[in-house]
């Protein structure tokens, strides 16, 4: 009588997760896919599935620690007693996993697909925003309309008209599951159901308007917040604003690229704003105090007397983030002057000489 | 000619990656598998490498637009593996062919001229 503890590697008083583990690793390492130059990994692999065949089911196990202890201890035998034998030896590997195929993939396969049921995440949705210069310099709101999957608001989503309406077919789940064996292939394909396309819900009892889907396509208006300090070409990622899931399911998420537009005024260096600011020619000189547009508002910048042209002059904390306005010196002559002003431009000029 | 389908693809199947990004958040602690793909006359060829994955242990499920490789390694050290298959318009994950062999996974989807890009 073979030792199936002793194949396993466990002790005789081992749990059945303990007993379960160890035929998982073993049989894993002498799989037949996995070891295709060896000819006794086979007859390994189905010894190992001989033992847990027996040592996994409590009957009989039972059964099998009771011969055990009889063949160690002679005479305490009942009569007519026979060796006990397991079947795996005379199993196929396709037996096997078929029998105990949860063990190697246990999260594979229809199993999984049934647990997780029909509920299937959104899908994530793309879209280009144009934001105007001053929105993405300082945040603000900007509308956005796109198509895509949104909650069915007939059926709030279950895809049924009313009631239990589970395609008998997948079980509900909208996948059915199978192992190409015929072509000596053991992975698992899932596709959609046939039945129910998918969805999971009978179609006789399916929503009208979903049609058991729980999504119906819409085009939707979504107000976005763009952050301050935006920048052309930044991507936005807003979780759950995607498409809705399938049969609860959640949504998935949304990806906004930022296309700011340049402004005639405003030019952005990282953190700070640049911008020109008119002076006249009399205050330039004199100095004074002249109004500057930023992004925050209007303010009074203060010219120094003796301005020229050129001179960059900070506003500090009008910029973005904190950052500055640095607003660039054009001192303005007036085209056509008064008599008076000629008058005062020549004596200032006599004056200079 | 060829350069300019391909980039068209490549620009599709990225489109699509991050469509489907949903898929990889559900498993967030899942490793991602190695794929590549290569356009062929007849369809899309994808091969994806599973390494140290009995045959078992995978599970291909097709869905109309994407294809989803799941996989369980138990060794050397265990791990989910997980990797996703854009599949674009004018291909039909309807029609699909998957062979493992050695450690790649090959699925070809044939041409679909019918179904158009979404």
């Amino acid at each position: 009588m073979k030792d199936y503890y002793e194949i396993l590697g466990v002790r005789s008083s081992a749990t059945p997760a303990e007993i379960k583990k160890a035929y998982r690793i073993r049989a894993l390492r002498y799989h037949p896919d996995r070891n295709p130059k060896d000819p006794t990994a086979e007859a390994r692999f189905k010894e190992l599935a001989g033992a847990y065949g027996v040592l996994s089911d409590a009957g009989k196990r039972h059964e099998y620690d009771e011969a055990r202890e009889n063949r160690g201890a002679p005479g305490r035998g009942r009569p007519g007693a026979t060796p006990f034998e397991a079947d795996g030896d005379g199993m196929s590997v396709e037996d096997i996993l078929r029998r105990f195929g949860g063990v190697f993939g246990g999260d594979f396969g229809e199993g999984t697909h049934r647990n997780r049921g029909a509920a299937r995440a959104g899908r994530d949705s793309e879209v280009e925003m144009a934001v105007d210069f001053k929105t993405a310099a300082i945040g603000g709101k900007v509308s956005v309309s796109l198509p895509g999957a949104v909650t069915c608001g007939t059926c709030d989503g279950r895809g049924a008209a009313a009631g239990d309406a589970r395609c008998a077919e997948c079980r509900g789940t909208g996948r059915v599951t199978a192992q190409p064996r015929e072509d000596g292939q053991f992975f698992t394909v899932t596709r959609p159901c046939p039945h129910c396309l998918g969805t999971g819900v009978d179609p006789a009892r399916a929503c009208p308007v979903c049609r058991g889907a729980g999504t119906v396509e819409r085009k939707r208006t979504l107000k976005i917040g763009v952050p301050e300090g935006s920048e052309d070409g930044a991507l936005l990622r807003l979780a759950g604003l995607g498409e809705a899931g399938a049969a609860g399911g959640p949504p998935g998420d949304l990806m906004v690229h930022l296309r700011v537009a340049p402004d005639p005024v405003f030019r952005r260096e990282g953190r700070d704003i640049h911008a020109e600011v008119e002076v006249p020619m009399a205050v330039a000189a004199l100095g004074g105090k002249t109004p500057v547009l930023t992004l925050h508002g209007r303010v009074n910048l203060v010219i120094p007397p003796g301005t020229s042209s050129g001179l960059k002059l900070k506003l500090r904390g009008r910029g973005i983030l904190g950052g500055d306005h640095i607003a660039r010196v054009m001192v303005t002559v007036p085209a056509k002057l008064t008599p008076r002003q000629q008058a005062l431009m020549a004596e200032l000029q006599a004056a200079g000489d | 000619m060829q350069s300019h389908v391909n980039a068209e693809l490549e620009r599709e199947i990225g489109r699509l990656r991050r469509r489907y990004a949903a898929i990889r958040r559900e498993s967030p602690d899942a490793q991602e598998l190695v794929a590549g793909w290569a356009a062929e006359a007849s369809g899309l060829r994808w091969y994806v490498v599973v390494a140290d994955v009995v045959e078992a242990d995978i599970d291909v499920e097709l869905m109309p637009e994407v294809i989803v490789v799941r996989a369980v390694r138990t060794w050397p050290e265990p791990a989910f593996l997980l990797g996703i298959l854009p599949v674009p318009g004018g291909f039909d994950t309807g029609q699909v062919v998957i062979r493992f062999s050695g450690e790649t996974l090959e699925v070809h989807v044939r041409r679909d001229p019918d179904r158009g890009t979404t």
